[in-house]
């Protein structure tokens, strides 16, 4: 991994089109600016790890076949 | 095409039945094509069976069965990504995750797959903000109606037998 040190204010550049900003830094919180162009999809890393971890556990559940659950629907 | 599967053995399968999903689905990259088989008669769940890995299959189900008003903040790029500009083009389909329990039956709301029947293809949506989460109880309200309907049932055969 590539570690920089930035300063609040300071940003640094990613290919020619993303440009990521330390907007703020206070206490344990940093607040980060992006700049990207709309295509990339931007979330935070907890969101997609969770979805991550449940796709994995329900390809990991699934069941021979859901017989067991005919007429729960009416 | 005939492929090979884990649950459903050897499937004969059309070109135009594979749903590609440019992107895959979150923890699954590599696996980029899938095909839905419907599960039996009157069942509201359907299978989204992938073509490149025989053991990987997913139940789905639409939202709606369980949580009225399900809505998404679909933006311009994704439906850039699925290759339409009609909102109506799409479907919703959220994936099961299976327990021996009913009541641990639950559905992932904040990771739900959006498709394109029409262009065949599909991506994985995620909500960022926190109305939805990963772990929804599909039979949450359904179990407890049931429950309320053995209990008048038991009600009306005691007062049966008290008449």
């Amino acid at each position: 991994m590539l570690i920089l040190t930035r300063k609040s204010g300071e940003s640094i550049t990613i290919g020619d089109d993303v440009k990521i900003t330390v907007i703020e830094v206070k206490g344990r919180q940093v607040r980060i600016g992006i700049d990207a162009p709309r295509n990339y999809i931007i979330h935070r890393e907890e969101v997609y790890i969770r979805i991550q971890e449940e796709n994995k556990r329900a390809a990991e559940k699934t069941p021979v076949s859901l017989k067991g659950f005919k007429g729960l629907f009416g | 095409m005939l492929i090979q599967t884990t649950r459903f053995g050897e499937v004969e399968i059309q070109d135009q039945d594979i749903l590609t999903f440019p992107s895959g689905m979150l923890g699954f990259s590599a696996e980029r094509h899938f095909v839905m088989i419907e599960d039996e008669m009157g069942s509201p769940f359907q299978w989204l069976q992938s073509v490149e890995r025989q053991d990987l299959a997913f139940v789905t189900i639409n939202p709606e069965t369980a949580v009225s008003g399900f809505s998404l903040d679909i933006t311009v790029d994704h439906m850039n990504k699925l290759d339409t500009e009609e909102v109506e083009d799409l479907n919703v389909r959220v994936i099961v995750t299976m327990a021996k329990k009913l009541e641990d039956v639950t559905i992932n709301l904040q990771g739900p797959l959006l498709l394109n029947f029409n262009k065949k293809l599909g991506l994985q949506f995620v909500v960022a903000d926190g109305r939805y989460n990963t772990r929804h109880p599909l039979f949450g309200d359904r179990l407890n109606l049931g429950a309320v309907q053995q209990t008048e049932e038991k009600d009306q055969q005691e007062i049966a037998q008290a008449g």
